[in-house]
């Protein structure tokens, strides 16, 4: 949570002011859809993901307690009580600076701004799971793999169903919903725009979904609200296999590329993070308070020690690159990039391929049942409600 | 894919001009050969010229109908590897539904008839070989529907159309998976390209850069089409495993028909006389192809038997011997009038219909409702829990 630079202007798609004012929004496609006549299933690790994707389907409407009480302070009071934190940090930490716009803040308005400030969170997930949805559904169209249009079908039906979750829990549960950030925007319509189609993996399937699955993880880490914990835990359990399929197509994609192709996808992968780490968290919460965001940004003290706090959002993204190669080709070009971010020391950090234990030759027979849950670090894996009931 | 060549423009205003002739045109219907270059291609490219939309308005349930259909279409969900029981050993010639005497008749006592001096063998290869030319006609079109689908949810302008078509888009690849296995496990593999009909079909429809016209084209057509020959084939099969197969996915295929109905309706209140007339012209191309598909010109070209006479002559049979090629418009055209493309402007689509013999089934049940009725699955769960 921190105020940074202002969004990036060298996007190839410019960033048309996005508001609730316009109902809709469009953005020019230049891709190719691809029909294959090759029907043989040789991709195993993909077919098991296709596989336990089928089993592991819920329902918002059945699977989710709606009818639990939300109350929007008490959630921000309980969760600064359950972790220590006062509510609105990092922003809270603007309070003791001199000639800061907040300084005479009292703790209820802390707790109202925490208030929005989940709100906001929210609100960029509803909009990133719809930029998903559209992303995937670009995907099934323009990979050549029949394995890969089959997972990827069981994606873009997640992707619906996240935005169905996130929806309803904002309009059913919470004071308000912002428009989607600049940003992430910008990176939506880069990687719905690019007629490559292994840049929409690497775009959503590693960089998007990888700072998702980091994002969700903390918010279901701190908040204590048992339907939004249930929600988050539902949530990622999908995540989990989205970034995989990234990760287990996009290895085998790297294995031919040309090193000058091979280039431009670590640029690509650099830009993008840099675009994702520049975004301005808080930038659509200080005008709801009245408070003008250069006011803010000339009362930060120290800019690298704020944005520290949101480098825990890179911790998947980092070593899905390293594991693909991405890292460490020509020179270690990225590698310095990621240096130079401060983030490098998340390479190590468990892959998400591994832990989901889809690497390696397959038995078929054993393909549901050899999915290990605790390998996605306390996930809980849903089981077909049709199947258990 | 080569896309044949569509209806000239200028034949389309002019009232003069014999669509009758055009739609029975022999050189036109067996004229496959230039999308026999790529035949052997793993892949085939169709550009897509569609804006992706993002919608920021996210009121679920704001169309009541179709937000229905999404809750129906999640409880729906069946599984292609479980649900099925892939141990049933199948015979190929088990398979095969009994011809229809009168039709075998025509082919085979007509001196004219290329068909004529088949041997009783040599007339189950021609069923063998239709069957798997069938279902890999099903199977291709299924892929067809996947990424037509895929477009949909990319397109459509409404939270709850990108809902259900997501559904929708799980439900293709489902059918693309038991077909592909089908063929694979138990009819000794797909022998079949995409017909170049069909073929030429999908592109149009996913070239199009309006989105109403892939909801025509593949829920109301493709998809209008498969539910009356899935309905056909399940119906004179007494193979079980293809035909419990057959029933799952014609549950679906009832739902996506609907959504297209549904849809459109909305869609098509707002439109004038003259964009309905494209959409009309749109449709009477779409009907066209479809039944030209049903020619089963690889087949013959594949048994050494020349495919032009087997147009002509099939062309050429009585019309009480037609009830399967007419079958198959049996819920498109009850749906065009219900959305108004039957009647729109002076009627256009109507006389098209009469052209080629279908009008018959304007009064025929549509499928905005019927969904609810065929789903097969909710049915063998039910049964299963008593």
């Amino acid at each position: 949570m921190t105020i940074t630079d202002p969004p990036v202007t060298e996007s190839p798609v410019e960033s048309g002011g996005t508001a609730f004012d316009q109902l809709i929004d469009s953005v020019r496609a230049e891709f190719d859809t691809q029909f294959t006549w090759d029907y043989g299933r040789g991709r195993d690790g993909l077919n098991r993901l296709y596989e336990k994707a089928k089993r592991s389907q819920w329902n918002v409407s059945d699977d989710l307690d709606w009818s639990t009480d939300v109350d929007p302070e008490r959630m921000i009071r309980l969760q600064a009580e359950a972790t220590g934190v006062p509510a609105g940090f990092p922003a809270r930490s603007l309070l003791d600076v001199k000639g800061s716009p907040v300084a005479s803040w009292n703790d209820d308005e802390w707790v109202e701004f925490a208030i929005h400030s989940q709100c906001a969170s929210l609100s960029q997930f509803l909009h990133g799971e719809q930029g998903a949805l559209l992303c995937t559904a670009r995907l099934v169209e323009a990979v050549p793999w029949i394995e890969a249009k089959y997972y990827g079908s069981t994606q873009v039906v997640d992707e619906a169903r996240h935005v169905e979750a996130f929806a309803r829990y904002l309009d059913e549960k919470m004071p308000t919903t912002y428009p989607i950030n600049e940003n992430l925007k910008s990176l939506l319509d880069t990687v719905l725009t690019d007629e490559r189609w292994d840049l929409v993996y690497l775009g959503m399937q590693v960089v998007i979904e990888g700072l998702a699955l980091a994002a969700f993880g903390m918010m279901l880490g701190t908040t204590q609200e048992p339907l939004l914990k249930q929600m988050l835990r539902y949530v990622m359990a999908d995540e989990a296999r989205h970034v995989a399929f990234g990760i287990l197509s996009l290895r085998e994609i790297y294995d031919d590329l040309p090193a000058d192709d091979f280039r431009l996808r670590q640029e690509f992968a650099y830009e993008a993070c840099d675009q994702m780490r520049r975004r301005t968290l808080n930038a659509e919460l200080w005008p709801h308070f009245g408070i003008d965001n250069a006011d803010i940004e000339a009362a930060l003290p120290d800019r690298e020690a704020q944005q520290r706090f949101q480098h825990i959002l890179f911790s998947k993204i980092v070593p899905n690159c390293k594991k693909l190669g991405l890292l460490d080709h020509r020179d270690g070009w990225l590698r310095e990039r990621f240096q130079e971010m401060n983030i490098i020391q998340f390479e190590d950090w468990e892959n998400t391929a591994e832990a989901l234990n889809l690497e390696g030759r397959v038995d078929d027979s054993q393909a549901p049942t050899s999915f290990d849950p605790d390998a996605l670090e306390g996930v809980e894996v849903i089981d077909d409600p049709i199947q258990a009931s | 894919m080569t896309t044949t060549e569509p209806l000239p423009a200028e034949h389309v205003t002019d009232a003069a001009f014999d669509f009758r002739s055009y739609a029975n045109d022999p050189d036109r219907i067996a004229d496959f050969s230039r999308s026999n270059d790529d035949v052997n291609s793993l892949i085939s490219v169709v550009e897509d010229n569609a804006d992706a939309i993002f919608t920021w308005g996210y009121d679920k349930g704001e169309r009541a109908a179709l937000d229905k259909l999404y809750e129906k279409a999640k409880t729906s969900q069946w599984n292609g590897q479980t649900d099925l029981d892939w141990s049933i050993d199948v015979d190929p010639y088990a398979v095969l539904a009994p011809a229809d005497p009168a039709e075998v008749a025509y082919f085979a006592d007509n001196p004219d008839s290329p068909l004529y001096k088949l041997n009783e063998d040599e007339w189950l290869e021609v069923g063998v070989e239709s069957m798997n030319w069938s279902l890999s006609q099903f199977m291709h079109g299924e892929q067809g529907a996947l990424l037509c689908t895929a477009k949909i949810v990319e397109t459509v302008p409404w939270i709850d159309a990108k809902y259900y078509a997501a559904t929708q888009v799980v439900d293709e690849a489902r059918h693309v998976e038991v077909f592909a296995q089908y063929l694979d496990q138990k009819l000794g593999g797909i022998k079949y390209p995409v017909n170049t009909h069909l073929g030429a079909l999908l592109d149009d429809i996913l070239e199009d850069s309006r989105w109403d016209m892939t909801y025509l084209g593949m829920q109301i057509m493709v998809e209008g089409l498969a539910l009356a020959a899935f309905g056909f084939m399940h119906q004179t099969t007494e193979e079980p495993l293809l035909k419990k197969l057959l029933r799952y996915v014609m549950a679906d295929e009832a739902r996506h028909v609907a959504f297209g109905v549904l849809s459109l309706q909305e869609v098509y209140q707002e439109l004038t006389v003259a964009e309905l007339r494209d959409r009309q012209e749109f449709t009477f191309e779409a009907a066209l192809r479809m039944r030209d598909r049903f020619m089963r010109q690889e087949v013959w070209e594949r048994m050494g038997i020349p495919v032009k006479d087997m147009v002509k002559f099939s062309l050429e049979m009585p019309d009480e011997l037609r009830m399967f090629q007419k079958m198959l418009f049996s819920k498109i055209v009850p749906n065009c009038k219900k959305l108004g493309l039957l009647d729109a402007g002076d009627g256009w689509l109507r006389d098209r219909f009469t052209d080629i013999g279908v009008i018959e089934f304007e009064n025929w049940v549509d499928t905005g409702e019927e969904y609810a009725d065929l789903d097969e699955v909710a049915k063998d769960r039910e049964l299963a829990g008593n």
